[in-house]
């Protein structure tokens, strides 16, 4: 049987309103949890695949957890906890980030920024290049 | 999969997580080790009642979390904070208090 998926589970606590942080460090959690199970009923002689096993049936199903952890509202993302709130300041705060989405894009990928800059001047300076030589050539011929 | 505790134990786990915390710093899988041997097997707190009750110290400022690699593994290790033991302190009475009198309730108290 495969090892619990803690990557979905960081996704589920998502789904279920859980703040970014607190599901991504419960996902991470959970997975040192599981292993020091394993290890430490490896220690007590267990082979590896029947405390994997009883590691899992200790954990308990995901889903669980996951429905326990919602129950927390003060973990939730603060646009959940004050939905009223979040319907008034993020259309205003989008609105007033709208100017600065291009400059913002640009530092965010400026590598990319970088490299396509990098091609266009190359491109243009080799078009002028080939119409410089093409140039000279009809003046010498 | 664990047993765990009825619901009349709402407000145990974030007592004995801060009691256990005022020793030393501790990480999710020691501190649930940690009850179970202290109570004797009495509390056992399962995975989905440690960790939001931890996160929500940590959000409250009672706690504080920090990433420490150990073994080529990364835990996150827990320590109380000033406002911690003063939440402790708090807590520690109230249930002395509550405990006094669900003894002398218990040792034939009668109205």
């Amino acid at each position: 049987m495969p090892d619990p998926d803690f990557t979905s589970f960081a996704g589920r606590l998502r789904d279920v309103g859980i703040a970014n942080r607190y599901a991504e460090r419960a996902a991470d959690e959970l997975a040192e949890h599981y292993a020091d199970l394993i290890s430490e009923l490896r220690e007590n002689g267990w082979e590896q695949e029947a405390a994997a096993a009883e590691a899992r049936q200790q954990l308990g199903p995901l889903d669980l957890i996951a429905t326990q952890m919602a129950a927390h509202r003060e973990l939730r993302s603060w646009w959940l906890r004050w939905p009223r709130l979040a319907r008034v300041t993020l259309p205003l705060a989008c609105v007033a980030a709208l100017p600065f989405t291009p400059v913002i894009a640009g530092v965010l990928h400026k590598d990319v920024l970088m490299r396509w800059s990098f091609a266009m001047l190359a491109s243009a300076l080799f078009t002028a290049t080939l119409l410089g030589v093409l140039q000279l050539s009809i003046q010498l011929s | 999969m664990a047993r765990s505790n009825p619901p009349f134990m709402s407000g145990v786990p974030e007592l004995l997580l801060l009691r256990l915390l005022a020793q030393r710093e501790m990480y999710g899988y020691e501190l649930v080790k940690a009850i179970r041997q202290v109570t004797d097997e009495a509390i056992r707190l399962g995975e989905g009642v440690i960790y939001p009750v931890l996160h929500g110290l940590e959000r409250d400022g009672a706690l504080e979390a920090r990433r420490k690699p150990v073994d080529g593994r990364t835990r996150v290790y827990y320590s109380l904070t000033h406002k911690g033991s003063q939440r402790l302190d708090r807590l520690q009475d109230e249930w002395q208090r509550v405990q006094g009198g669900i003894s002398a309730v218990l040792e034939g108290g009668r109205a």
